[in-house]
């Protein structure tokens, strides 16, 4: 599936410079706590108007890294969260049936006076403008596409999921994300005020088409490293020691290399580690660990598998 | 502006480095389109070469669009150093070494990193040298710059200049394609037909008659259970195949001490990758990392040659099988059952390191076979520290394999 290029291949900029160093600082103070390349492709997404395309495992922070961005920019946040059956009535337009309905209704005696008693040739030439009126921007339904391109304040668009959607999908985004632009037969194309902003995460539970890469700038997310998972846990999860953030912190990384089906990702430490705190616990032993393995994993195969696994896994536990 | 300074005198050292890893990319068969070598030159502009983290970066998000690209990335980068400084003195070096060949420096009539890629003068240290000697120079940093891993190496003389200066040459470094990782075309077909009959035969052993509601009548189950009702059959038991899916787990030993035989065998890990969804491919020298998803987005050569070039374990590092093979437990063990074959590609020299006979036994007792395949005839087996014997040993089938037909004769027998 190939889609047409944009008319500019350079593509439309924001005008916008963010410099790296300070916009990692600014999303550091909003709790977003991002590695060098994250902050340098997000950067470079602003400036270029180019959609950042953010894949990988689940729970690693890519629709977070959306909303903070769109905090530390000013920007409004329009998500879309993508499924199987997202369509053009879902993400882009859809006509307000209901409404239409309405109004035939409660303009029903007046039709029937004006038109009563006029030939098939005349009827239909008056009924023309009346087609314009009932598909006009009165009953459109904005989805999160549309409001996006006709947002006149500066929007982020979060295109959360993608791979969930089907390659149809794809499709419609090149022209929103490629040209910044939505066709609607019925009114023409509608062009976007203000550069728009997106980002589009992706599980990689499916092959995205070569035709959206190309377009989009990939930045590559991966469990962080156990310093930077110590330190998020550290932000978001006050009250917790440094000793247990450690211990959080290396069983995860050892449950990360066991295969899991759903390995557990940031959230889930966070998680555990608000949990651990509650029970007031300053270091895993195994009776604890099989009481709130819950917390970090999802599936009843990948449960069996960490309890077979579990003395291994707490013996690799730093030492107080 | 977005990174740390980059000044207009570094704007062609940007352009001359996206060139090279534009090439460097496309040798190894990553497609890059021009809409995005632009959106490079853009970001590059942004980014500046000030810093080198940021520059990669931002050449990394708009050239690089695929997880399984990212590998030929690191691969071609680890190829220049951003400045070319490192480049130069290391060729330089090897080849001042290998013939007295002198530096002269990068040529003044240029900026760092013209013509997309490194250039700079050598000169024959003896300006009288004999027309022999002098080619015996350029052959020799040819092969200097070879040994670095940099194909295209240009030695062109220049021509109309003075007498003196007619032996110096220009020094023009090309990204190495992955083209050299080839195998002939009839190594190839060979190659494909062993990893089709392997995989086959691998499948049809993974299949096992087991107790279903439907099926062929279980004459022996049947008649075992008539002793209860006197010798009349009044259940009938049935059984089906059942298709257990069959899964195939893949080490290559990728360290420098195989590397004469890597080419065949990661040729041969990677046909049997390609081919099956249940098989696994993991490189290991002293640590072992998966390298299955990178088969599926690669060209096969490009395939061997990031293997080969250390892009997902350190080839330079000393081999520890040991650690190797507990480490490749700890991400096989956990879903090792009988339904697996292992198959290790690997001179078995460990270095003097525990050669981990403990986790080759566990394999030997969970899976359905172990197969290791060396380079090395049986005889050099013990030599050095060779714990090659300690291994054949323990596994189902080990055999040398030098060629193609080597190959056949140990997977397809």
């Amino acid at each position: 599936m190939t889609a047409p290029e944009p008319a500019d291949p350079a593509g439309p900029g924001t005008g916008e410079g963010y410099d790296v160093t300070e916009l990692g600082a600014a999303l550091a103070s909003g709790g977003y706590l991002a590695d060098g390349p994250t902050t340098t492709v997000a950067a470079l997404a602003l400036a270029l108007g180019r959609p950042l395309l953010a894949e990988g495992p689940p729970g690693t922070g890519k629709t977070q890294l959306a909303s903070s961005l769109a905090e530390v920019t000013g920007r409004r946040l329009i998500r879309l969260q993508c499924h199987e059956e997202l369509d053009e009535a879902r993400s882009l337009y859809e006509w307000d049936y209901g409404r239409q309905m309405l109004a035939t209704q409660l303009m029903r005696p007046q039709l029937d006076s004006a038109l009563s008693g006029l030939g098939a040739d005349e009827l239909f030439a008056r009924t023309a403008d009346m087609e314009q009126f009932f598909f006009s921007d009165r009953f459109v339904v904005e989805r999160p596409l549309l409001a996006a391109v006709r947002a006149t304040e500066p929007v982020l668009l979060l295109v959360d999921e993608v791979d969930r959607a089907d390659e149809a999908f794809e499709a419609l985004l090149l022209e929103v994300l490629g040209e910044q632009q939505i066709t609607i037969p019925e009114l023409g194309t509608i062009v976007a005020r203000q550069p728009i902003v997106a980002v589009i995460t992706s599980n990689d539970s499916r092959e995205l088409s070569d035709a959206l890469r190309r377009r989009c700038l990939r930045l590559g997310f991966t469990y962080p490293d156990p310093t930077r998972e110590a330190a998020i846990i550290e932000i978001k999860v006050p009250g917790v020691s440094a000793a247990l953030r450690a211990a959080v912190v290396v069983f995860l990384a050892g449950l990360r290399d066991l295969g899991l089906r759903k390995p557990p990702g940031i959230s889930e430490a966070v998680d555990w580690a608000r949990a651990l705190v509650m029970l007031n616990a300053d270091h895993l032993d195994p009776a604890l660990v099989r009481a709130t393995l819950g917390v970090v994993v999802k599936h009843a195969a990948d449960e069996a598998l960490v309890g077979t696994n579990l003395d291994r896994l707490l013996e690799r536990q730093p030492r107080p | 502006m977005i990174g740390g300074a980059a000044g207009g005198a570094s704007a062609p050292v940007g352009d001359a480095l996206i060139s090279f890893v534009v090439s460097g990319l496309r040798a190894h068969g990553v497609p890059v389109s021009p809409a995005e070598v632009i959106d490079a030159h853009r970001a590059m502009s942004l980014a500046g070469v000030g810093d080198r983290s940021i520059c990669l970066t931002a050449l990394r998000a708009t050239l690089v669009k695929e997880a399984a690209h990212d590998h030929v990335f690191d691969l071609v980068v680890a190829q220049l150093d951003l400045t070319g400084v490192d480049l130069v003195a290391e060729i330089v070096e090897r080849a001042t070494d290998a013939d007295g060949i002198e530096f002269v420096g990068p040529s003044e009539d240029g900026p760092d990193l013209p013509d997309a890629a490194e250039r700079m003068r050598v000169r024959d240290g003896r300006d009288d040298a004999p027309e022999g000697e002098a080619r015996a120079a350029d052959e020799a940093l040819a092969d200097a710059a070879r040994s670095l891993g940099i194909d295209g190496v240009e030695l062109a003389d220049a021509g109309s200049e003075s007498e003196a200066d007619r032996r110096r040459h220009r020094l023009i470094v090309r990204p190495r394609s992955s083209a050299a990782f080839d195998l002939p075309r009839a190594d190839r077909v060979e190659v494909e037909r062993v990893a089709r009959i392997f995989l086959r035969r691998h499948r049809h052993d993974a299949r096992r008659w087991a107790p279903a509601q439907r099926g062929r009548t279980d004459m022996r189950r049947t008649m075992r259970n008539t002793r209860r009702t006197g010798g009349v059959p009044m259940v009938l038991h049935q059984r089906s195949r059942s298709r257990r899916r069959s899964r195939v787990v893949i080490l290559v030993d990728v360290s420098i001490s195989v590397r004469p035989m890597a080419t065949l065998a990661l040729h041969a890990a990677d046909a049997l990758t390609r081919r099956a969804r249940g098989v696994r491919l993991y490189a290991f020298v002293d640590h072992t990392a998966d390298a299955t998803a990178m088969v599926r987005r690669l060209a096969p050569s490009a395939v061997v040659a990031v293997l080969v070039d250390g892009g997902v374990v350190d080839v330079g590092a000393a081999s520890d099988y040991g650690s190797a093979l507990r480490s490749a437990h700890d991400r096989i063990g956990p879903r090792l059952d009988r339904s697996t074959t292992i198959l290790v590609f690997g001179d078995g020299r460990s270095n003097g390191a525990d050669p981990g006979y403990e986790v080759i036994d566990r394999w030997r007792r969970i899976a359905r076979s172990v197969v290791w395949l060396t380079p090395e005839p049986r005889g050099a087996w013990p030599l050095g520290f060779g714990e090659m014997q300690g291994y054949a040993d323990r596994v189902s089938q080990a055999a040398t394999v030098r060629s193609v037909d080597d190959l056949a004769a140990a997977l397809t027998v």
